[in-house]
């Protein structure tokens, strides 16, 4: 009975006019942010984190989730059209979906993300409110050693995931850890690395640092390449997908809704690893492997379900451990703390309007997307017709205006254009952003619940090894890092990469 | 390229060392304030090592060259006059400055002819008065101006 007395609770929050309204205005600046190439659902969250302030937590929270689960469904409408991901996420529906395209068969093709979205969204959202009551009871055993093996094996597994050299991930993830405990020391009170500067004695601003990484230099790197895309002159009919479409897709939509929620609930999964995944998967179920590739849509459907599921999964530990599993949740927890709501074990039943309205507002959510997506796939095509280089100017001025309006400092915005510029060298020198913006927010809990807990085993460290679940934790982070020294288990790795 | 980027890196965690040796180190049984980014500084340095010395013929991380584009001095020029923007917002405010500054970019990056590119600027402007100054209580910087 209790589970029904908290849908209710969360639909009483999700069904208010407001939090309709910001739902709403969430999925559609979330599916245009993944049809415009150029700005991630990183930027985008983090660009809106100032309008947020004038809005009541609960509206904030589900505006940002909407912009995070909608911009998973708009990245595939530019894979499928135009062959360009409009989100990381949406990599893999390029393979199928555009040769669907190519054979006249966008609609179907599109048609089917907008209900693998809507299934795997709203099955992932059922699994969230099984999991996370059950997380949070489970968090109540944790303690600061169990917080900072969790958050270590969050970083190591998110830095070993990302693309490109490992090394340069680590770093990357080092050079975050520093640049988030800039500023006064909360147990000592001391300043750390201010330069002597008032500025940085509060820290590095979240939002300055993640719209210079993600905005300015985005901006700054597609300036470089400026390419006038070319859309796949198709006339899209038949957007509903045929009998055959939905009995070879609903396999695909079925392993995809629960491949996505768990592997978005493991620390450093997310979208991206579920998108991957399925498509892997769906190949080496099918009995016809080597047509994958060509325009088949079940390599359409389980990608794109699982994506959309595996961000109902990754909500999961941010409001249940207070733990973020991914950069988009990490951006989550920065605006959850900047409303003085603490994600963790207590925030079912501190903040219990909040937990289930952000839950519930997803299902509502997912039916915006459905709506949004079905009959308004001609407005996203023509949005998709404006040049880039057009909104190149709008994207920087958000930026710039963004950055101020968080504390009305001048400083903020040389700070964002300095990440601006320190990002695209990144990106020009083979670093990834992405572990630079989650260490930088996970940094501090990290360090913090690693001095708490050296200060209560007073210095014995065989206290992240005696508890047993840090130690399978910090053992499975360790076995993360031991990979590239197996030549077997790499080369495992690294087929299986192969095959994606 | 590694390499520049791994020296880049090292005096990045020297850097750390330096600045962070006034910081009590403390204890493991009370760690202080300096003891985390000094380990953090020390794995920096580490990494970086991986970048500098190649390991014979197979590298570590892969060999990178970094290639300009033709429209590197565009960009160039637009990073410039996002720090021009900084350096003339306090005085000019965020009206004037973020007129000129749109005014730039919609002639220089979107290759609008300036008839267009004025007015546009202009609206841009406006819009985002609209919907941050009045619609959302921000305060946006006013100049000597006044606006």
């Amino acid at each position: 009975m209790e589970i029904f007395h908290n849908i209710y609770t969360g639909f009483s929050v999700a069904f208010l006019p407001s939090n309709l309204f910001f739902c709403l205005l969430g999925v559609f600046f979330g599916t245009l942010v993944g049809v415009l190439p150029g700005l991630g659902s990183p930027a985008a969250i983090a660009l809106l984190l100032p309008v947020t302030f004038y809005m009541t937590p609960e509206s904030a929270l589900i505006m940002l989730a909407g912009i995070y689960y909608g911009a998973q469904y708009g990245g595939s409408i530019t894979s499928i059209l135009i062959n360009i991901p409009g989100e990381a996420t949406s990599v893999v529906t390029c393979l199928d979906g555009y040769q669907m395209a190519r054979k006249g068969r966008a609609g179907p093709a599109l048609g089917i993300c907008a209900f693998g979205s809507f299934i795997g969204g709203t099955l992932s959202v059922l699994g969230l409110m099984l999991a996370g009551p059950f997380l949070a009871r489970f968090a109540l055993r944790f303690g600061h050693p169990e917080y900072f093996a969790l958050t270590l094996l969050a970083t190591v597994a998110l830095t070993f995931l990302a693309k490109g050299s490992k090394i340069k991930s680590f770093i990357s993830a080092i050079v975050g850890f520093f640049v988030g405990i800039i500023g006064m020391d909360y147990i000592s009170g001391v300043p750390r690395f201010t330069l002597g500067t008032t500025t940085l004695l509060k820290g590095m601003g979240l939002v300055p640092v993640a719209v210079g990484l993600f905005g300015i230099a985005e901006v700054l790197s597609n300036i470089e390449n400026l390419i006038d895309r070319d859309i796949f002159k198709t006339k899209i009919k038949g957007l509903l997908p045929t009998r055959t479409d939905w009995r070879e897709s609903i396999g695909p939509i079925t392993r995809g809704s629960l491949l996505g929620f768990l592997l978005g609930i493991l620390p450093g999964g997310g979208a991206i690893v579920a998108s991957f995944t399925s498509y892997a998967i769906e190949k080496r179920v099918s009995k016809h492997p080597e047509k994958f590739g060509t325009g088949m849509i079940a390599g359409v459907a389980g990608p794109e379900t699982a994506n959309n599921a595996a961000t109902g999964g990754a909500m999961a530990p941010l409001l249940s451990l207070g733990i973020p599993t991914n950069p988009v949740m990490a951006l989550m927890l920065g605006a959850m703390m900047i409303h003085g709501i603490k994600p963790g074990p207590f925030l079912i039943t501190e903040h219990a309007g909040t937990f289930w309205g952000v839950i519930t507002s997803m299902y509502v959510g997912n039916i915006f997307l459905l709506i949004l997506n079905v009959p308004l796939i001609g407005l996203w095509v023509k949005i998709l017709k404006v040049p880039y280089r057009i909104l190149v100017p709008i994207i920087l001025l958000f930026c710039l205006i963004g950055a101020y309006s968080i504390e009305n400092d001048f400083y903020d915005v040389l700070i964002m254009l300095g990440w601006g510029g320190i990002g695209y060298l990144m990106r020009k020198s083979g670093f990834e952003p992405i572990p630079l913006i989650f260490a930088m927010i996970i940094g501090p809990i990290m360090e913090d619940n690693f001095r708490q807990a050296l200060l209560t085993s007073r210095g014995d460290f065989s206290i992240f090894l005696t508890h047993p679940i840090s130690a399978v934790l910090i053992g499975v982070s360790f076995l993360i890092l031991l990979i590239p020294l197996f030549p077997n288990v790499r080369e495992k790795v690294s087929s299986f990469k192969g095959e994606l | 390229m590694n390499r520049i980027s791994g020296f880049v890196i090292l005096l990045l965690g020297m850097g750390i060392l330096w600045q962070g040796k006034t910081l009590k180190m403390g204890t493991f049984k009370t760690p202080g304030p300096g003891l985390f980014p000094f380990i953090l500084a020390t794995i920096l340095i580490i990494l970086s090592l991986f970048l500098i010395i190649p390991k014979g013929k197979k590298e570590c991380v892969e060999k990178l060259s970094l290639s300009w584009s033709k429209n590197v001095k565009q960009l160039v020029l637009v990073y410039v006059f996002l720090l021009a923007y900084f350096f003339f917002l306090q005085s000019l405010g965020f009206m004037t400055a973020g007129f000129l500054l749109m005014t730039f970019l919609f002639t220089s990056i979107s290759s609008l002819r300036w008839y267009i590119a004025v007015p546009s600027a202009f609206i841009s402007i406006g819009a985002s008065y609209l919907i941050f100054e009045v619609l959302l209580k921000s305060y946006l910087p006013k100049g000597v101006l006044g606006f």
